[in-house]
């Protein structure tokens, strides 16, 4: 069983996020999964559970912060990140409150989400 | 209904107007023709007669429609048009001014990117197109939501023109209007005087729009230099005046001003 | 995102505390707070000092006690590190980092060192107004960081409310990540975007299809809700409508390897227009 990869959804609006981020990834053994449209995002999570989703906040069609509402109700063990754009002091508050795991303000380093998203997947494996 | 005749063509300016007239229909019963012109050079347009200069002529309209339909195609905007483009062969400004005299539009609109050279702002409005057009002339600068617009008016604003013109235009319009009276004064802040400084052409003027069943928003008289009054009206989506008859302050101030500026004489 | 906030002992980096406790709080940034002393055989305890000073008030000017960082109730010590000393803060789990960092040798090269080893995303430095210099250091060094770090810089002479960003942004070569930090800036100070398009005999200067990469920009920011304005420039008239525009807003300038404003600006631009600058320049990379 602990041969299983650490499975990653990542949902941005902006295909160049997906892009940079999963063969850097990948590379490090995740199984990665990405979105542009909120939507076929949602439908997604329905269909399987992830260890680990990656969000953007402001998106057309359903926001981050109800994305992000989504996949705790179905599945409350998955640890979600947020990255955004257009960061407040409001909504890293208000993302902290529905139990997101980590909140990026864009631009970051690969190296800074890698941290991240180990420390997301230590603790899923508690 | 408006009439309205909006200028395309393949470039940043037009597809910002594009959406801008889109916008403007949201809030001003207005219909758009849209229109574009192929500017040949002049050897080329002699080089036939008869047939083969309808053929050429047939394939620079379609070549014309098409650079019309990518436009309204990539800026995915969705409403609606007069028919198909208006393909006019000829001289720019010529064509134009014969399209709206011959056709009775009510309004030209042309997106015209803000610079930071006043002199391409006077070139513009000098140019023989808009000297003798027939309509007010709209001249789109960046693209904004036009739920509020303002009257400019200040020294060598004809009231009278910019009243009925606007009534003209506006009388069914859902945007909200200011009134900003401007007096020019370099040096200092920006200042909001009292409304007396208007004068009472300013009184005149706001009890016509008054009596003509319009509804104004807030009246102000402000001075400061043109940069700075300009700077102040980048929250309204329209900004509404006369012709300004020569290199002044007001000129100065239009040239400025980044938001879509409407011309009436 | 990770914030390198480079300081001396003067008001000039003291009274923007503040504005980088800001920035650094609203999108969530790990920092580290740096400055340089000469000599590496021991530390400068007055530059310890400092350091403690500017966290506390780093930590006082953000609301709700000073989160998401962690706020020791005791005096940091520092620790002896391969570039100089850091202080040796405690943590709490889910709280970002604020350090504390003294490195020893030359000002100008140890920041620029930091900036580089700690792949930090923006160095935020102070300067005094308005000759923009650091006290008792060489000539230029705000310029000289702002010229030569790695990454963004954000240089502040004189803070003054902000309802406007002009981004001189090259928009066929513009990086992803100087489109984000200008979303940030732009969200934090609730400010209007003015892009600037340069123009030449033949229109808009650029490579490749240059009024569709504008489109695209300005789409990219409408999308987004912010107010973006498009005005043009000419070639010629550039360097003294970015010195007369930096008395409206933050002027932020796109300088990476490939930027046409690197090669169209005079070569001491970066100089001259922090220099002539009123408020603050953020230079892009």
């Amino acid at each position: 069983m602990t041969d299983k990869k650490t499975s990653v959804l990542i949902l941005d609006d902006e295909p160049i996020v997906s892009k940079r981020l999963k063969p850097s990834l990948e590379k490090k053994g995740y199984e990665v999964e990405t979105f542009t449209v909120s939507l076929d995002a949602l439908k997604r999570i329905r269909e399987r559970d992830f260890d680990i989703v990656i969000t953007d906040l402001k998106m057309e069609g359903l926001s981050g912060m109800e994305f992000m509402s989504e996949v705790k109700s179905h599945s409350p063990s998955t640890e979600v990140i947020i990255i955004t754009g257009f960061a407040t002091m409001d909504t890293a508050k208000e993302s902290f409150s529905k139990g997101v795991f980590d909140f990026l303000a864009k631009p970051f380093k690969l190296g800074e989400i890698a941290e991240v998203i180990k420390r997301a997947e230590e603790k899923s494996r508690k | 209904m408006i009439k309205g005749l909006l200028v395309l063509d393949e470039n940043l300016a037009s597809s910002i107007a594009l959406r801008y007239a889109c916008r403007l229909a949201d809030y001003l019963p207005i219909k758009f023709k849209a229109a574009h012109v192929e500017d040949p050079d002049a050897d080329r347009q002699s080089a036939g007669v008869g047939w083969i200069k309808r053929i050429w002529e047939e394939g620079i309209e379609d070549a014309g429609r098409q650079t019309v339909r990518r436009l309204i195609q990539t800026e995915k905007v969705d409403c609606e048009f007069m028919g198909d483009p208006k393909i006019l062969i000829g001289d720019h400004n010529q064509e134009l001014l014969n399209t709206l005299w011959r056709d009775s539009y009510q309004l030209f609109i042309e997106g015209n990117l803000n610079t930071s050279n006043i002199d391409d702002f006077y070139n513009l409005i000098t140019s023989e197109l808009y000297k003798n057009s027939p309509t007010p002339m709209l001249i789109v600068k960046n693209l904004v939501t036009p739920d509020k617009a303002v009257l400019v008016c200040g020294e060598g604003v004809r009231l009278d023109v910019l009243g009925s013109q606007f009534l003209k235009i506006a009388k069914d319009a859902s945007f909200t209007v200011d009134i900003l009276f401007y007096k020019h004064e370099d040096n200092g802040e920006l200042q909001y005087l009292d409304n007396s400084e208007g004068g009472s052409a300013l009184k005149k003027f706001e009890k016509m729009l008054s009596e003509n069943g319009f509804q104004i928003g807030q009246s102000r008289v402000i001075s400061g230099s043109p940069a700075q009054t300009a700077d102040l009206l980048r929250d309204y989506g329209l900004a509404i005046t006369t012709f300004p008859a020569r290199k002044s302050a007001r000129l100065e101030l239009l040239a400025n001003i980044p938001i879509p500026v409407m011309l009436c004489q | 995102m990770r914030i390198l906030f480079a300081v001396d002992d003067q008001t000039y980096s003291g009274s923007i505390v503040p504005e980088a406790a800001r920035i650094s709080a609203n999108t969530w940034a790990d920092i580290t707070l740096l400055t340089v002393q000469s000599s590496s055989n021991k530390l400068d305890e007055n530059k310890a000092d400092i350091l403690r000073q500017h966290k506390d008030i780093f930590l006082s000017s953000i609301e709700g006690g000073g989160f998401p960082y962690y706020a020791s109730s005791t005096p940091e010590d520092f620790e002896q590190i391969s570039s100089g000393w850091q202080g040796c803060q405690g943590s709490r789990e889910g709280s970002k980092l604020c350090l504390l960092k003294i490195r020893s040798g030359d000002t100008v090269r140890e920041i620029i060192n930091e900036a580089s080893e700690g792949e930090y995303d923006l160095v935020i430095i102070g300067a005094s107004s308005p000759d923009c210099q650091w006290k008792n250091e060489s000539l230029d060094l705000p310029q000289k960081v702002a010229e030569e770090a790695a990454c963004s810089v954000l240089v502040i002479k004189r803070l003054r409310p902000t309802g406007k960003i002009i981004g001189c942004l090259d928009q066929s070569q513009i990086s992803q990540e100087s489109l984000e930090m200008i979303n940030q800036l732009v969200t934090l100070h609730q400010a209007d975007l003015k892009i600037i398009g340069l123009t030449g005999p033949k229109g808009l200067s650029g490579k490749g299809n240059v009024e569709a990469q504008m489109a695209d920009i300005l789409n990219y920011y409408t999308a987004r809700d912010i107010n973006a304005w498009i005005t043009l420039v000419e070639k010629q008239a550039l360097e003294d409508f970015v010195s007369s525009a930096s008395k409206d807003g933050i002027m932020a300038v796109w300088m990476g390897k490939k930027s046409m404003f690197a090669k169209l600006f005079s070569q001491n631009l970066v100089e001259k227009l922090i220099e002539n600058s009123q408020s603050s320049v953020l230079i892009l990379r």
